[in-house]
């Protein structure tokens, strides 16, 4: 049932028909609205502040975004970009420096925020000096990553899915499971 | 000795009866025309070591062909016997088979040592043979006449040799073409088998062992669906973990309340602080009085005011005196008669005073109930405790299962020969995960059938002759989360029993210990967990990062409460200096690879973990022990486990605790040591000369052989003895361990394939005391493949050669490593 928006059953009487079909109308709209945006929320980004600019983050990759912990607890034989593990609804998690993961620069404080991302099995906290505001972005209004950017290294070109307003868009399926193999393979290889 | 032949056939002859013979013959004529000579000593072709200054060694070459004839015959008659068991049974018998394994194994080395290709050959073939069965890729009972028909074989190889002094081709001709008839391929097989991973002596036999699995699991069926229990024992978790949250919040709850009493405490010097400023504004805006002689915004005032400028009428008032303050116990003392007296100023200070009482109320009635918050929260994290411990229960199986499993295991293994085994169990009664149950019933299996094989087939037949039986005792005992299993056996130790124990113990977070017994035999005590995923550990801090030990792996903490700094120790400081000295000691930091400052030796040890290993000597130095804590452990993330650190725990705090498995740790560690230091000679040794004082530098030092081939330890020995090394020989691995503890050898010369513990057994052993450190090792053994070298050296072999393994070889690699 419609919301009536302020109106009770007396007002809906009172209505001429033409009145009435009026408002009918104004509410299909409006719920129709509201569907468009449920159905925009799978392009929505969240805008994360990294210590060369921005990039985005698609929202229905993260789970929770929290603050991070005082302390991370070290695991052994890491990459340099892994500041440690987290507990995370019980489960252990690697936490990622997303700056250090992106272009090797060490500069996410430990009071940034902590977005904890999820695809298939693989969980991982990335951690960020700050965040900004979502955007929608349809995927037409990317622009393919062909020039060299400051934002990331080229090694870390596969896990950009294009550029928004200048500011990298991170294809996080294509992230999550570099990391989680980069970090297995630490174990055998140091 | 022509008329001693004609009247005694070789086959007539016992052991001791050619030796005697052959002793007779060499007091008689010690010439090498002898005819007894030419019919037992092979051609020149057949034995490798002709260099002639062995000649007067000890003994001469046809005194080895003697021993190996010997041996030979003994492990063929070991065969037969095995062959026979295994032709009563319609399945795989484990004892039987691993009793023929290990004599075909034996003979196929020590044939290949003397030159005997032949022989060799058979009973390579017959190793084969025995592996096809096992894989079912040939028929059980094809394969036991297969068998026969090899033993057959080799006897006649072997009767060839003795008879006529060269090794006959014929009979491995004849028994490869009746393989075919069996539709064997052997050949074939051969070249599978070498490109496939080569089987351990370790491994368990799939029959028997999966026939008793089978039945085990039957009788493990739970009344209940086991997807409802896992998912009550997950829910139960779950419970728990509440606790974590609930108990921060509790925190956050009290640092509000404290910070609302400091609050209280600052309002509270402020209230005089007010009360005074009240009191000043009272006395000095007399002007602020109006003529009335009411404070203009008294209510009383406003009211006369209000009704003056509506009536016009000025009314008389009662004169106040102007310069009259409130108190200041005034302004707090509220008097609702006495109310035109105050003005909003007075006012103020008696809310303050009134709002900061019901803050001290309220924050009383907070502590009050956040007290009783705290005893339900306890009542409600015990009851939860108490609901995930009794659907761990439903899990659990008394110990009674695995004992009436192993009972049966051996009824079946020794089969007639009942009564020479004798089976004792106690802790029935004791519950078990079942998950662990299932984990140590294969390796306890297997640990029973090594010892059944080796009772029936090789123990001394002086023992078997007197009828003394052996005995196995199995017994549990449990202590809250942990449970400590015994096993014993009174004659021998089953080769590879601690390998096996040891990795299984490992992987549940335990541990393994030894014990040998004076009056023989060996028990084995695992220390396991009772329950999978709960753990009782060590919460101990090193650097800023704090870690859980499970208390199975700890023997005992050591504390040393003045900090020893090895390097300065005093009188009376002895006891320290023994610890240092008698312990192999490793940092945690170290290990879990964060830090890798100044050895120990160097810096003080305050507080250490003795480990309980095989041996109380190897000890784990930790920054501080912080207490004891039962924790759920949660497993890791395959791409997040480490070596050694495969779970973490979450302490009361909501902090990650990473739970160490320190045995694990440090064998791994010593194996990375190790892998850069091991030297596989795998006969490829330079053949350098000797320089004359290196030749004097190692005279007498001290070789052990370990080997149970008589003619291999004996054909050593002398090589060794004529370059001038002491040399000890032993027979088995128990053997061996306990040569080890009396002399002080430079080097071991040590076989895989033993009886009594085998030669990674007694790897396993040595590596985890100190005594040994300096002892090199070489494996010597007919095991060729890259996985048995790979293992020797993970387990801190020094040298791995492979048999047979030519003289010039074996003192290059021994001179190498005592240089």
């Amino acid at each position: 049932m419609l919301p009536l928006n302020g109106l009770s059953t007396f007002d809906l009487e009172q209505m001429s028909d033409e009145e009435f079909w009026d408002y009918a109308r104004k509410q299909a709209d409006a719920s129709s609205r509201i569907s468009s945006q449920e159905k925009n929320y799978q392009d929505q980004y969240l805008e994360c502040e990294l210590s060369r600019g921005n990039c985005l983050i698609p929202l229905k990759t993260i789970v929770e975004v929290v603050p991070p912990p005082h302390r991370f607890t070290q695991l052994p034989v890491t990459p340099g970009w892994m500041r440690g593990l987290v507990a995370w609804r019980g489960e252990a998690i690697a936490v990622i420096d997303l700056d250090m993961y992106l272009c090797g620069v060490n500069a996410s404080p430990l009071d940034g925020m902590l977005l904890v991302t999820s695809h298939a099995d693989a969980t991982v906290g990335l951690l960020v000096p700050g965040i900004g505001l979502t955007t929608t972005v349809q995927f037409e209004q990317m622009n393919p990553s062909t020039k060299p950017s400051m934002f990331y290294t080229p090694m870390r070109a596969g896990v950009v899915r294009g550029v928004y307003a200048e500011e990298p868009v991170l294809d996080i399926l294509a992230l999550l499971p570099d990391v989680v193999q980069q970090i297995g393979m630490a174990a055998h290889y140091g | 000795m022509d008329d001693v032949h004609s009247f005694f056939h070789q086959d007539e002859l016992s052991d001791e009866d050619l030796e005697v013979l052959r002793v007779f013959h060499t007091l008689e004529e010690p010439t090498s025309d002898d005819p007894l000579l030419q019919e037992t000593i092979p051609a020149a072709s057949i034995a490798h070591q002709t260099d002639t200054a062995q000649s007067s060694m000890l003994l001469s070459e046809d005194d080895m062909l003697v021993l190996f004839a010997t041996e030979a015959d003994e492990d063929i008659a070991m065969m037969r016997s095995a062959l026979q068991h295994l032709e009563q049974d319609d399945r795989l018998h484990a004892p039987s088979l691993k009793a023929l394994k290990r004599a075909t194994h034996k003979v196929a080395g020590t044939a290949a040592a003397i030159g005997c290709d032949s022989m060799s050959t058979i009973a390579r073939h017959m190793e084969t043979v025995i592996k096809l069965v096992e894989d079912g890729s040939v028929v059980h009972l094809t394969g036991l006449i297969a068998l026969v028909h090899s033993v057959q074989a080799l006897e006649a190889t072997l009767q060839s040799i003795v008879s006529n002094g060269y090794e006959s081709k014929n009979p491995l001709l004849e028994l490869e073409e009746e393989y075919k008839d069996f539709n064997i391929d052997i050949h074939a097989a051969q070249t599978a088998k070498s490109s496939s991973p080569e089987d351990t002596a370790t491994t368990s036999t799939p029959g028997l062992s999966q026939h008793l699995i089978d039945n085990y699991h039957t009788s493990l069926a739970l009344p209940v669906d086991l997807q409802h229990l896992n998912k009550l024992i997950e829910h139960a978790e779950k419970l728990i973990e509440l606790d974590t949250p609930i108990e921060y919040a509790q925190k956050q709850v009290e640092t509000a309340l404290d910070e609302l009493q400091v609050a209280q405490a600052r309002l509270r010097r402020l209230e005089p602080l007010l009360s005074s400023l009240s009191v000043s504004s009272n006395t000095t805006p007399n002007a602020l009085i109006d003529d009335a002689g009411y404070p203009p915004a008294s209510l009383v005032a406003r009211i006369l005011q209000e009704a003056a400028e509506r009536t016009r009428h000025i009314p008389q008032m009662r004169s106040i005196a102007p310069n009259q303050p409130l108190l200041i116990y005034e302004a707090t003392i509220w008097d609702e008669m006495e109310i035109d007296r105050f003005s909003e100023t007075n006012v103020l200070p008696h809310s303050l005073t009134e709002a900061i009482t019901d803050v001290a109320m309220a924050t009383c009635h907070l502590r009050q109930a956040l007290a009783h918050l705290k005893f339900i929260v306890a009542r409600q994290a015990s009851q939860a405790s108490a609901v995930r411990n009794q659907a761990y229960l439903l899990r659990s199986l008394p110990f009674s299962v695995l004992i009436t499993r192993l009972k049966q295991a051996i009824e079946i293994m020794v089969g007639a020969q009942r009564e020479r085994t004798q089976f004792e169990a106690s802790g029935e009664t004791i519950e078990i995960d079942q998950d662990i149950l299932e984990t140590i019933t294969d390796p306890l299996l297997e640990c029973v059938q090594l010892h059944v094989a080796e009772d029936l087939f090789f123990s001394k037949r002086s023992e078997q002759d007197t009828g003394k039986g052996s005995r196995i005792w199995l017994s549990a005992h449990a202590m809250g989360n942990e449970v400590t299993i015994k096993i014993g056996f009174s004659q021998s130790a089953s080769p590879g029993a601690i390998a096996i124990l040891q990795e299984t113990a490992h992987h549940l977070y335990g541990s393994v210990s030894l014990q040998e017994h004076a009056e023989g035999g060996i028990t084995l005590q695992l220390r396991l967990p009772r329950f999978q995923r709960m753990i009782q550990g060590l919460l101990v801090r090193v650097a800023n990062q704090c870690v859980i030990v499970p208390v199975l792996q700890v023997r005992r903490i050591h504390y040393n409460k003045r900090g020893i700094d090895k390097t300065h120790l005093q009188v009376g400081d002895s006891q320290e200096m023994s610890f240092v000295d008698t312990h192999k000691i490793y940092h945690l930091n170290a290990l879990l690879g964060f830090f890798t400052g100044n050895s120990f030796t160097e810096r003080m040890i305050q507080t250490a973990l003795v480990l309980e290993l095989d041996s109380p000597q190897i000890a784990v130095e930790v920054d501080e022990v912080l207490g004891e804590e039962e924790l759920l452990m949660k497993p890791l993330a395959t791409h997040l486990c480490r070596p050694g650190i495969t779970s973490t725990a979450i302490d009361g705090n909501g902090d990650l605790l990473l739970v160490v498995n320190l045995p694990e740790m440090i064998r791994l560690k010593e194996t990375h040591q190790q892998a850069g230091e091991i030297v596989i000679a795998a006969n490829t040794v330079n053949k350098r000369e000797m320089l004359p004082s290196q030749s004097a530098a190692h005279l007498r030092r001290k070789i052990f052989i370990a080997d149970d081939s008589v003619y291999i330890r004996q054909s050593i020995a002398m090589i060794l003895n004529h370059e001038g090394y002491e040399v000890i020989q032993v027979v088995d691995g128990l053997q061996t361990l306990e040569q080890l503890s009396k002399e002080s050898p430079d080097l071991l010369l040590l076989d895989i394939e033993m009886p009594n513990l085998n030669g990674y057994d007694v790897l396993n052993i040595i590596r985890t005391r100190q005594e040994f450190t300096g002892l090199k090792i070489v494996l010597l053994t007919s095991r060729s493949s890259e996985k048995h070298k790979r293992r020797a050296g993970e387990l801190g072999a020094h040298a791995y050669l492979t048999k047979p393994c030519s003289q010039e070889i074996l003192l290059e690699t021994i001179k190498s490593l005592l240089a």
